[in-house]
């Protein structure tokens, strides 16, 4: 005789659904970012002087501060910002004096598309490569296959880029060496230019994501229910494809999650380089401008971006993933 | 962003070689800094139409249109083509018409008469009139614009000393006497904008060029205006112009010819423009050296300093910041070529026991320890290769290299031995600015009446002889006497495409492109 009945016996703690946990993390995550960054642009001191110049009188400076608020408390300043970013006002542009969406938002578009485009390339490129790298190669050519990922992942990317832009741009003179087309006309009217910047961001991943779907593809090859499959007279495509992806994918699909928000840094670096005039050169003049409101601005986006990218891809592992669909609640 | 063809990399790699081909390759430009030769393949019309695509180094949202405010690069070429000034001044200020058409002062230096050009209009059809010209003036002359024209109209000139005499007549009455107005008046800080206006967003000026569209972070650009007083110009038909931070990129911009012109060209990357591509130059751009608080112990020693300045390998220094240049300088700010420079001043010879023998009569024994600051670019270099050179005389600088973000809140005014490189100025603005008693860029903390006194008669002074006389007595002061070292000048250096032709660069960072055409 027993008491319990199987419904009880299984049944968890009162818990809030999977996905309203992840939606409060990401909220916390998101709140420590701010303070982060807010703090980390106080650290950097008063920027009155090195925006107004060497020749700016004291009373300019004076009147700067009060302006921008720089004479409050840090924590008045990180409230009121703090305020501002629930009603969607990121504040005023030191540097232009207009409101901060008003000089991000003409960026976003164009570094949006070059992010998915390379998010897209290292998708396209890396999973099969690593997968028939994984299943196929074995000897030389995998081995080759190995330096070659290697060497491409020890070279930073400013160094790919410049390889890039001399070999494809110079000498072959296939495409643009510079990426200022991009602010010409619409997002889509300059295509080329975005193919340099883009390649350049790709190859900040795609040697980790060949690696990672290599290995995986390997361990899940060696599997004994993809041996059976092989006995069954189940062969390729349909072995690789049907058996082995499917359960060699979730890593990847997370590290590729993880990797959409890294290839944001790649974008700093990218848009630099070719002159692109997206986000990440906006960053990057910015923060050499010392415009603090468009740094805070921007990082919090990224800082956005990447926890969600991170939720998607922890989201998507479990819908793929039939073991966690069940048990994750 | 990391520099890639850096030009210390590239001289340590060696390039001797190719170094000796580049220096040959740049003596063959004229002394105006226009390329040698005749244009080639335009026998002499320029031709009319096409876009010329410039590709600037610096460029961010805080670039402002307003030309009274212009400082940036792209700011700057909007101010000199989308607008004019009252007068044009050349690379060792000889001055031209521009607006006006004829200028002069009461004998005493004291009130300035500017007569305007006949049938000049803005871009949006009105004419020019001499109100105008008041009312950019007094613009400048508010503190609350801070306008960079300021620091340098400011000692001499105050609103209400700004009036029009009829409709295109201008008088400026000044507070003490300048015999350079017109000097101060061809910068581009001094542009002319239509009466009233607040929002510069347009560029109605009266330049070659209206404004289309303006994004100082990413892309300006700038289209013929036909109404333009200069006939035939300009003749181009658009510009574009771009940001592309990246030394390296930009470069490779033009030599692959998606770019026609890139500016900030540094050092040994000079010697990388060839084939399609050439270098434009303007010489004499600006100084560099190391200043000191000449007030401050131990560098109060006037030993001391003469010691830096004998231990100072001038063409050696030379060679690292401006390869290709070669223009070295005895210890005051204005270029060998200036017609006030003192004729037969030399640069004190490199001589470490000379300047050992200084030290050592100063009290010093052993090595004579001091920090540089300095931020990446001309200034560290300057500073790393005295470094170099200074030690066989005795004297360890020890260089700190400081974020060029932070370097002018926490270095600039405040350490007293920095790197630093300052932009060309005419000689009675950098005698007073640089050594004058409450000079905004006394930076050495150079302080004699005497000094003062001569400065103010050369610049009230309309007698050329006497000018030239008092500024050349000024000039030995500093040269003798002034806490610092200025081993010589470097040049504005552009990449262009063999088929630009006509570019016209003046001091002050100054781009005209009125005379430019693609050939």
């Amino acid at each position: 005789m027993t008491t319990q009945t199987a419904g009880q016996v299984r049944r968890a703690p009162r818990r809030l659904p999977y996905l309203v946990r992840q939606l409060v993390t990401l909220l916390v995550t998101l709140f420590a970012i701010t303070i982060v960054i807010f703090g980390l642009t106080a650290i950097a001191g008063d920027p009155a002087r090195d925006i107004l110049g060497q020749y700016a009188t004291d009373a300019q400076v004076t009147a700067f501060q009060q302006i921008h608020g720089l004479d409050q408390p840090v924590v008045l300043r990180y409230l009121d910002w703090l305020g501002g970013v629930f009603r969607g006002d990121l504040g005023v542009s030191y540097q232009s004096n207009g409101p901060v969406w008003d000089v991000i938002s003409p960026r976003l578009g164009p570094s949006i598309v070059l992010v998915l485009f390379s998010w897209l390339l290292t998708v396209v490129v890396s999973v099969p490569v690593g997968l028939l790298s994984g299943v196929r190669l074995r000897g030389r050519p995998d081995a080759t296959l190995t330096v070659v990922t290697l060497v491409v992942a020890a070279f930073p990317e400013f160094v790919l880029g410049l390889i890039l832009a001399i070999v494809l741009g110079v000498w072959l003179a296939w495409l643009p060496v510079d990426s200022t087309a991009v602010s010409a006309g619409g997002v889509f009217d300059n295509p080329t230019a975005y193919v340099l910047p883009g390649i350049t961001i790709a190859l900040g991943t795609i040697p980790y994501i060949i690696r990672l779907m290599r290995a995986n593809a390997r361990e899940v090859a060696s599997e004994t229910y993809v041996r059976a499959a092989v006995l069954r007279g189940v062969t390729e495509p349909s072995l690789s494809l049907r058996h082995i992806l499917p359960n060699a994918a979730p890593p990847v699909v997370t590290a590729l999650g993880l990797q959409f928000a890294g290839l944001i840094g790649g974008v700093v670096v990218a848009e630099t380089l070719f002159g692109f005039p997206g986000m990440g050169q906006l960053l990057a003049q910015s923060a050499a401008s010392r415009d603090a409101p468009v740094v805070e601005a921007l990082a919090l986006l990224i800082g956005a971006v990447f926890v969600v990218a991170n939720l998607a891809a922890d989201a998507i592992v479990v819908y793929v993933t039939p073991k966690l669909r069940d048990t994750v609640r | 962003m990391t520099n890639l063809i850096n030009r210390r990399t590239l001289l340590r790699t060696g390039a001797g070689a190719a170094l000796g081909v580049g220096m040959f390759g740049l003596a063959a430009c004229g002394d105006d800094g226009t390329p040698a030769g005749s244009p080639s393949g335009a026998a002499g019309a320029p031709t009319r139409g096409g876009t010329l695509r410039w590709a600037v180094a610096s460029g961010n949202a805080t670039q402002v249109a307003d030309p009274a405010k212009a400082s940036g690069t792209m700011p700057l070429l909007i101010a000199t083509n989308c607008y004019d000034t009252l007068v044009r001044a050349d690379e060792n200020y000889t001055l031209t018409p521009a607006l006006a058409t004829e200028w002069q002062s009461t004998p005493d230096g004291l009130t300035w008469t500017f007569k305007l050009r006949q049938g000049v209009t803005f871009h949006d059809g009105s004419p020019l009139t001499a109100q105008d010209v008041v009312y950019s003036f007094k613009r400048i002359l508010d503190p609350a614009l801070a306008a960079v024209g300021l620091a340098q109209i400011g000692p001499y000139l105050q609103a209400s000393g700004v009036a029009a005499a009829d409709a295109s007549t201008v008088t400026l009455t000044l507070t003490k006497p300048n015999a350079f107005v017109p000097v101060l008046v061809s910068s581009a800080g001094f542009s002319i904008v239509k009466d009233g206006t607040t929002d510069f967003s347009t560029g109605n000026g009266t330049g070659p060029f209206t404004l289309t569209g303006f994004d100082a972070a990413a892309r300006t650009s700038l289209a013929r205006f036909d109404g333009y007083w200069q006939s035939g110009q300009p003749y181009l038909d658009a510009v574009q112009i771009v940001v592309i931070a990246e030394d390296a990129t930009r470069l490779q911009a033009v030599t692959s010819g998606s770019q026609d012109v890139v500016d900030n060209v540094t050092g040994a990357s000079t010697l990388l423009l060839k084939g399609n591509v050439e270098p434009y130059m303007l010489k004499n751009s600006g100084w560099v050296g190391l200043t000191m608080f000449g007030d401050t112990a131990p560098l109060d020693n006037q030993k001391i300093i003469q010691a830096m300045q004998h231990a100072a390998d001038r063409k050696k220094i030379m060679s690292v910041v401006a390869p290709g240049i070669d223009i070295v300088s005895p210890d005051i700010p204005i270029p060998p070529e200036d017609p006030f420079f003192p004729s037969g001043l030399q640069p004190r010879p490199y001589d470490p026991d000379r300047a050992k023998a200084l030290l050592k009569d100063a009290g010093v024994s052993g090595t004579f320890s001091f920090d540089v600051y300095a931020y990446e670019g001309d200034k560290l270099d300057t500073a790393v290769s005295f470094k170099s050179t200074a030690e066989a005389a005795g004297i360890n600088a020890n260089v700190i290299t400081w974020p060029h973000a932070t370097f002018f809140t926490d270095i600039f005014k405040k350490k007293p031995a920095i790197g630093i490189s300052v932009a060309r100025l005419h000689v009675s603005q950098a005698l007073p600015r640089l050594y004058g008693k409450g000079g905004d860029l006394n930076i050495t903390h150079f302080d004699n009446p005497q000094f003062d006194e001569l400065v103010a008669q050369a610049t009230a002074t309309t007698d050329e002889a006497q000018q030239k006389k008092l500024f050349g007595d000024a000039l030995a002061m500093v040269n003798d006497t002034a806490a610092n070292v200025i081993p010589g000048w470097e040049g504005q250096v552009y990449g262009k495409n063999r088929k630009v032709q006509g570019l016209s660069a003046a001091n002050g960072a100054h781009m005209y492109l009125a005379g430019a055409y693609l050939s």
